[in-house]
């Protein structure tokens, strides 16, 4: 068993070894810098600081960030057990759609339509149909009004403006997603358009060339660290430290293997019946679980000296 | 005794302004799911104009409406559009007379104002709810009150005197009838499509 597991973790640092971004790539993004609205961040920092719950003044047991529609899965459920030997493969370079990068970045609390869970979640769908000029010009003319084109682009204008603000720094609950990229958000806002209803001329199906580690980043920073610390030894899931404690996620590489995280991620807490307090993510495929451990090993979380 | 003349006709033109009348009674708003929000107001008066107040009336954006749905102003007043959700909303009108302003969009605690310096009666619209609808009725003189339910209206104050009285409702067709006002005063009104 012992043998056993540690052959597990050294064959996990040679694939480590040949999968993870260069070094150098690293210690150039040692001191991160938060990018303005619009310009392009470093392709990949490693994450800093806080859970969002924390930082937004929440408990995981109060709210639902993180894990709309994933709760409560009876301990019965047939569920995957995780990767066996041989762990997969991963790929180095990615092809993602807005679709992927809203499952990875947003899905967690918005869920896969996009309707939230309000009031505490908002849905996503009605300040995306405010970028079209052509929805807003029809529902005019239903109400027998008219408004010119040039004022209605104006407003489809101010509202994508809003909605890619919004992105970048968040909201009172709304985690802030710097590390989106422009093209991140173009393909983000693509797939909205999708969900909403935009005319198809309103919106864009691009497909991105990802690396590996910036995979592993919109799954740490876009659904991970909605809940998980990134350093130290974790913050309780309810409120003045009762509840379970929400491990950091570099106490979660430092101490468990990936198909351990993966397996976690898909089942939830075999021991208990509720299958304990972590959600469950389904829609998270092995590959791009792979992926986030990758990133976190490379790229390890810096201390909340930030907080 | 010339003195003492004098200083009893001002009392009596001080004692006849403040002594004002008061104009109320129902507006029937055929058709409609009940007879609120119809401004009812005392249109403008020939050589009469009314300074602005200096404070600020307030529409809420509150659990997805607009709150007063209907807000009736003095030409003149700035209007704070507040925002008590926690979504985002944005305030635009399409129409004209309040230069078809369009604010923006902002989030809970925050507002924005507009200043209505014409008799108007402008759509509040919100571009990311379309489902949202207000209005704001900018009207000529301070003599204004809007409708409840059951539609009851009360306009207190009005000097003693003959004025065109109009009504205003969002879906239903402005009317107006010549009033004179003594004491208190009662009018009643049927708006119809």
């Amino acid at each position: 068993m012992e043998t056993a597991s540690r052959f597990r973790r050294s064959a996990i640092f040679v694939a480590l070894l040949l999968i993870a971004a260069p070094r150098g790539a690293r210690s150039q993004s040692a001191a991160p810098v938060a990018p303005k609205p619009g310009e392009a961040p470093p392709a990949v920092t490693p994450p800093t600081g806080p859970s969002w719950l924390v930082r937004r003044n929440l408990v995981m047991l109060d709210a639902s960030l993180g894990r709309i529609g994933n709760v409560a899965v009876p301990a019965a459920t047939a569920l995957p057990q995780g990767p066996a030997w041989p762990w997969p493969a991963l790929r180095e370079r990615w092809t993602l759609t807005g679709a992927d990068l809203y499952r990875l970045n947003c899905r967690s609390c918005h869920n896969a339509e996009g309707s939230g869970l309000p009031p505490e979640i908002n849905s996503v769908l009605d300040p995306m149909r405010a970028t079209s000029s052509v929805l807003l010009r029809k529902r005019m003319e239903e109400r027998g009004r008219s408004l010119d084109p040039q004022t209605a682009r104006e407003m489809a204008a101010q509202a994508d403006a809003n909605i890619r603000k919004r992105l970048h720094d968040g909201g009172e609950k709304m985690p802030a997603l710097p590390h989106l990229t422009m093209a991140d958000v173009d393909a983000i806002l693509g797939h909205l358009g999708h969900l909403a209803g935009l005319p198809q001329a309103e919106h864009k199906d691009p497909r991105l060339s990802l690396s590996t580690a910036q995979v592993g980043q919109h799954v740490v920073k876009g659904t991970c660290q909605i809940c998980h610390d990134t350093s130290g030894p974790g913050t309780y899931s309810g409120r003045n430290g009762s509840g379970k404690l929400i491990p950091s996620l570099t106490a979660m590489v430092e101490t468990k293997s990936m198909p351990d995280v993966i397996r976690k991620v898909h089942t939830g807490s075999p021991s208990a019946e509720s299958r304990g307090e972590m959600p469950l993510f389904p829609y998270l495929s092995d590959e791009e679980l792979g992926a986030a451990y990758v990133y976190l090993v490379s790229y390890p979380p810096q201390s909340t000296a930030s907080r | 005794m010339f003195v003492r003349v004098l200083a009893g006709v001002s009392f009596l033109t001080l004692a006849g302004s403040a002594f004002a009348g008061s104009l109320s009674g129902t507006v029937t708003a055929t058709g409609q799911h009940d007879n609120a929000d119809a401004v009812v107001f005392v249109d403008a008066i020939p050589g009469k104009t009314f300074p602005p107040p200096a404070a600020h009336a307030t529409v809420d954006q509150a659990g997805m409406k607009f709150v007063p749905r209907v807000a009736a102003v003095l030409v003149g007043t700035t209007v704070d559009f507040a925002n008590s959700d926690s979504v985002n909303h944005n305030v635009f009108t399409p129409d004209k007379c309040a230069a078809s302003f369009n604010l923006g969009s902002w989030g809970r605690g925050a507002s924005k104002s507009h200043t209505f310096d014409k008799t108007c009666f402008a759509a509040l619209l919100c571009n990311i709810h379309p489902e949202m609808e207000g209005f704001v009725a900018a009207v000529p003189t301070p003599y204004f009150a809007v409708t409840d339910k059951t539609g009851a209206y009360q306009i207190k104050d009005v000097p003693d005197g003959a004025y065109t009285l109009r009504v205003w409702h969002p879906r239903l067709k402005e009317t107006s009838k010549k009033v004179t006002v003594k004491d208190a005063t009662r009018e009643d009104f049927k708006l119809e499509k």
